[in-house]
């Protein structure tokens, strides 16, 4: 598979995802009909994310390094943001956020972080 | 003693002192879900998960000050196999997390578990930090990422 190619299926797989996502946080409950986008989204995303970070291929190097430093990116951003969440919602100052919306928030995040680090380090060409 | 004698043998502290943390952490980590799957109300709950909490703060705090101190050691210069661990365990611990969040989204639709904002919140806190310290620890026992 060409790594162009991927690319798209990542790209419309998580559009696919965060559609979903945005009309769980903002109804606030999940119809089976969302779920059913949802799963389809994260099941497309995952598997892309993984074949181009080469599970068990070693074609590109470069890419790999780039994903895994966006990842990285990604995950230092939720780390920052669940610690100012728990704050917040310590002293009570979160406002009315369900479970629900609160989990779609930090997976929108998670991935949106993961995007604008990847097309960052894609245009800058190198991690470095 | 030659420098690299040196920076083998603290080396190897470090390790030792890691791995002995770490068991004391898993231990920890255990009781805390064990009271977690047993009795999630009380005050004693919720001792449980802010040490839980706390734990997980100090063992990342810890792993970036052993980090920083073989850096040193090795006069500033950045060792590129760290840094490598280092990144593929953050990013795995991106994939758990990603994937734990879904599993609760599932929990939460179905009604199998109902958890409050401030409990998915530590939850994730905890998978995230966890995760990353044990992909590092089994990145750093095998040597490398490959």
């Amino acid at each position: 598979m060409k790594t162009g190619f991927k690319e798209y299926v990542l790209w419309i797989g998580s559009a696919i995802a965060i559609a979903a996502l945005a009309i769980i946080f903002f109804t606030g409950h999940l119809e089976i009909y969302v779920l059913g986008v949802f799963v389809f989204g994260i099941i497309v995303t995952l598997g892309s994310l993984s074949v181009m970070a080469g599970c068990g291929h070693k074609e590109d190097e470069r890419l790999k390094k780039i994903i895994a430093f966006s990842l990285m990116n990604s995950w230092v951003t939720g780390v920052t943001l669940l610690s100012t969440v728990l704050f917040l919602s310590y002293f009570n100052w979160l406002g009315p956020l369900s479970a629900i919306q609160a989990m779609s928030l930090t997976i929108a995040i998670m991935l949106l972080m993961f995007y604008c680090w990847y097309a960052y380090y894609s245009l800058k060409g190198d991690v470095e | 003693m030659s420098e690299k004698g040196r920076y083998d043998m603290l080396s190897k502290n470090i390790h030792r002192d890691n791995s002995i943390f770490l068991g004391i952490l898993t231990l920890l980590g255990i009781a805390a879900f064990a009271e977690f799957m047993i009795g999630n109300t009380g005050s004693v709950f919720a001792i449980t998960i802010l040490m839980f909490v706390l734990v997980g703060i100090i063992a990342v705090l810890r792993i970036l000050m052993t980090d920083r101190r073989i850096q040193t050691i090795q006069n500033e210069v950045p060792d590129e196999r760290t840094r490598k661990i280092d990144t593929y365990a953050q990013s795995k611990s991106w994939y758990v997390t990603f994937m734990l969040i879904c599993i609760f989204v599932f929990l939460n639709t179905f009604r199998i578990i109902e958890l409050s904002v401030y409990e998915v919140l530590i939850i994730l806190f905890i998978a995230m930090s966890w995760s990353w310290i044990a992909f590092k620890w089994y990145y750093g026992q095998k040597g490398d990422i490959e």
